[in-house]
């Protein structure tokens, strides 16, 4: 029986993970835009994080992506924030590493997440600057920012599956995960 | 439901993570609220400041790294050049390109600030010379970020040009960036007149890009192809920059404005340069005779809403639009 404690490969992948979003959300986001919506890799971040489980940790990746969010953008602070922090509560509720036995369902419950997010963030904005047509903030933001939300989201939720069945196993083909454990029996 | 389950089901190491969650979320109602109210929010914009300073040289590097994606989306529109054509065309520029690459970029800046410095001296402006380093990181403004901030003489309000024409009006200042929200944010309006008919009205910014020209009177003459520049109303923005070409005019039975769509003029992009208007002098604002024109404007524009709406028309509307016609412009 091989025991491997991988608390540390989690901490490590989820620094990484917020080093290279925060990076992409700098460098990449003013240029990944349909319409005028515009991609969110603090979201995505977020949400990755989520999926992964760890106890705490989502909601503190959470609050620190939409922070970090709130603080390079142009828009209130504390909105993006308190909307990740919910949304990644609502998808972390089993406190499961949920990435590797389910990335599928990861995608699909991410998906309508993002529209949830993106459409709570549009429409809060209305309320807090309003004079924009709800057309164009539905049509030409929500709509448009959530599908590039859920694109960037996908290859990071393949790429952490992959990832953590290799950690899991030692290289090895993962069977099974066991939830809540940080264990390979 | 689902919630109310899995909530239900918390074990004892899940009461830290609810815990953590309410404080998380308390917080950030806390920090949502007070970013929102006027007497808190310099502080919020101080942390957003520092924040924008320290990620600037971040953003300058995603600019950069774009740039070779940029120049390939203008290589997918020459795709559909015959191969013969493409293939002769590359043997001759491929020993030159390298030689000329540095050589055109300086002369595109040369002419750019040729141009600029035409615009300043033209329109007398009082300015500051910037470049664009970013654009817009979120999905709900339109804006970029200049590397020009306080500690230039930037401040808030401040009209932006490049070139063409006028950009935007600067949002928010960092000590060494500012964020310029753009004419075309659906939140920014300008005072705007037809250069050739000379009908007022004011330019309203649109998701899609383009510019609607607002509160222009249905019996005013507009065409496409007509160019708008800024009327000077309001005494925000130097009158006479450029804003847009009229794109498409619409005259609905019984409308009282027009639908007026404009292309801009100005399309700031990355490593563009921009002006910084930093003072304006009296024969930027407007005259008293275009102040009394575009009062006699809505003042029409009312008196043709009373002859021609049913009783139902709300009369202080009427005149709140006016007002808006007459000088509204963003701050």
């Amino acid at each position: 029986m091989m025991i491997v404690n991988d608390q540390s490969q989690r901490t490590r992948r989820v620094v990484i993970l917020c080093v290279i979003c925060f990076a992409l959300q700098l460098a990449l986001a003013p240029f990944i835009v349909i319409g005028a919506g515009h991609v969110n890799f603090c979201l995505v971040c977020a949400f990755a994080a989520a999926f992964m489980g760890g106890g705490s940790t989502p909601l503190w990746v959470a609050f620190i992506s939409g922070l970090f969010f709130d603080l390079t953008s142009t828009t209130p602070v504390g909105l993006m924030t308190l909307l990740l922090v919910l949304a990644a509560f609502v998808l972390n509720l089993g406190d499961r590493d949920r990435i590797l036995d389910e990335p599928v369902r990861c995608l699909r419950d991410g998906a309508v997440m993002v529209l949830g997010v993106e459409l709570l963030y549009q429409l809060m904005l209305l309320i807090v600057e309003p004079g924009v047509p709800i057309f164009d903030v539905l049509f030409l933001r929500w709509l448009p920012a959530s599908l590039l939300d859920w694109l960037c989201l996908v290859p990071f939720v393949l790429v952490l599956a992959r990832t953590k069945s290799d950690v899991l196993t030692l290289g090895g083909s993962a069977k099974q995960s066991f939830p809540g454990k940080r264990y390979k029996l | 439901m689902a919630l109310n389950s899995s909530l239900s089901g918390l074990g004892k190491n899940d009461d830290g993570r609810l815990r953590t969650f309410i404080v998380l979320v308390v917080v950030s109602i806390v920090l949502f609220t007070l970013s929102c109210r006027p007497e808190t929010k310099p502080a919020f914009d101080a942390a957003k400041g520092i924040s924008q300073t320290i990620t600037a040289p971040v953003r300058y590097v995603g600019t950069l790294a774009s740039l070779p994606f940029q120049g390939l989306a203008n290589m997918m529109g020459n795709i559909t050049a015959p191969e013969s054509t493409l293939s002769e065309l590359r043997d001759q520029n491929e020993q030159l390109i390298a030689e000329n690459a540095l050589l055109k970029e300086q002369a595109l800046a040369a002419e750019r600030l040729e141009a600029l410095l035409e615009l300043k001296n033209t329109h007398e402006l009082t300015s500051v010379g910037a470049r664009v380093i970013s654009g817009s990181v979120d999905s709900a403004t339109s804006s970029i970020t200049i590397d020009k901030g306080s500690l230039d003489g930037i401040e808030v309000g401040m009209p932006v040009t490049d070139s063409l024409g006028l950009v935007g009006q600067v949002a928010e200042v960092t000590p060494t960036t500012s964020i310029v929200r753009l004419i075309t944010d659906e939140r920014s309006g300008v005072s705007a007149i037809v250069q050739e008919s000379r009908a007022q009205g004011q330019a309203e910014g649109a998701a899609d890009g383009s510019l609607r020209l607002a509160l222009v009177s249905s019996d005013q003459k507009v065409e496409v192809g007509d160019l708008v520049v800024t009327s000077g109303l309001g005494g925000v923005f130097p009158k006479g920059l450029p804003l847009g070409v009229v794109t498409s005019v619409n005259r609905g039975n019984g409308d009282l404005y027009q639908t007026i769509i404009m292309r801009p003029v100005a399309l700031s992009s990355p490593f563009d340069e921009v002006l910084v208007v930093t003072e304006l002098s009296d024969g930027q604002h407007a005259s008293a005779e275009e102040a009394e024109a575009a009062e006699r404007q809505d003042i029409d524009a009312s008196q043709n809403a009373s002859k021609s709406t049913d009783e139902d028309v709300d009369e202080g509307e009427d005149s709140g639009t006016g007002d808006a016609a007459s000088g509204g412009e963003s701050s």
